[in-house]
């Protein structure tokens, strides 16, 4: 299982062990705005067990900061996720292929009309609804099943992170399934939320970094 | 004369083999009392009834238990137990480690190591 969306190797490395306990085979360092290669590096060396994954989070406020984050990162990072705080800011980040996932997604029709043109995947974080009692949570559930309905009607790829703040916020990946279930996703599309689509995304960028993929639908099969 | 149960009424079991993540020390009345308050407040009174929950044992030195559930109600248990946060005010993680039909194999292969 991969987790895509968590902050524990920049914010509590030291409880980074627990992955294992948790059935986390690879795990994104979630960089904020910045990235630092040097640090990512060292973490790479130092967890040689874990498969981690490079990973930009841009909190856009501006329809502006998507573009200005993509063009700056996207070759030097395998992951780009934008967190939209504004809905032009969202509607900008389902635009870009180059975008991978939107984090926190609640989109609207529109945008996600053009996530699955430009096949951007939408990010559930279970944290959201773990921290949450009563009237909120309910509410959350309720976008969730909305967002999942645009989902399944645009055929957009769906991804599960846990949002981990420390070790209290992982979940094993047969919990988060069940978890899921529980909140609408159907058994299939909650599997495929939490172990394939987040091993394929990870695949898909590094084959186009090592210019395996040249470009969307592009693949060099022999040279 | 004596009530028998056709083997097709029985009701099938399912027993989760769980551990707690954390650094607090529970005992057995806080694990039921978490994993009951858990049930009902994401499915309420009439869903906890159907899942017919009932912890087995608990390991308080080494935090680890068994609860048995209806094998229907499965997935339904292992959400509740996802969605437990805190027990007395204290972080902790319910980490489900396998679900299995009889408490043999289940203690076998989940809670040895």
């Amino acid at each position: 299982m991969y987790d895509l969306h968590n902050f524990i190797l920049t914010r509590k490395e030291e409880q980074a062990s627990y992955f294992q306990k948790f059935g986390i085979r690879g795990a994104s360092v979630v960089f904020e705005n910045n990235f630092d290669f040097r640090k990512f590096r060292e973490l790479r060396e130092r967890y040689k067990n874990l498969d981690l994954v490079s990973a930009v989070e841009v909190v856009a406020e501006r329809k502006g900061e998507v573009k200005n984050a993509v063009d700056r990162f996207r070759n030097q990072v395998d992951l780009i996720i934008v967190n939209a705080q504004d809905t032009r800011a969202m509607r900008a980040a389902s635009e870009h292929s180059e975008v991978d996932f939107i984090a926190r997604a609640f989109v609207d029709q529109t945008a996600a009309r053009d996530c699955a043109k430009n096949n951007v995947a939408l990010e559930f974080d279970i944290a959201d609804f773990l921290g949450t009692y009563g009237m909120k949570r309910a509410t959350l559930i309720s976008k969730l099943q909305f967002n999942l309905g645009l989902a399944r009607k645009y055929k957009i790829p769906i991804i599960l992170g846990s949002g981990a703040q420390n070790v209290y916020g992982l979940r094993n990946a047969m919990q988060l399934i069940a978890f899921v279930e529980s909140l609408g996703f159907r058994h299939e599309e909650a599997k495929a939320a939490v172990l394939k689509t987040p091993f394929k995304i990870v695949r898909k960028n590094r084959e186009r970094r090592k210019e395996i993929e040249v470009m969307e639908g592009v693949r060099i099969v022999k040279e | 004369m004596k009530f028998k149960v056709k083997a097709s009424q029985k009701e099938n079991w399912r027993y989760i083999a769980f551990e707690l993540v954390g650094t607090g020390i529970f005992s057995e009345q806080d694990i039921v009392k978490a994993v009951t308050g858990a049930n009902l407040r994401l499915y309420g009174e009439v869903g906890t009834s159907e899942e017919n929950l009932w912890i087995i044992e608990f390991d308080s030195e080494k935090q680890r238990g068994i609860i048995r559930c209806s094998h229907k109600a499965q997935q339904k248990v292992l959400a509740a137990l996802t969605a437990i946060t805190k027990i007395n005010e204290q972080d902790v993680v319910i980490n489900v480690r396998g679900v299995s039909g009889t408490i043999r194999k289940c203690k076998e292969k989940y809670l040895k190591t």
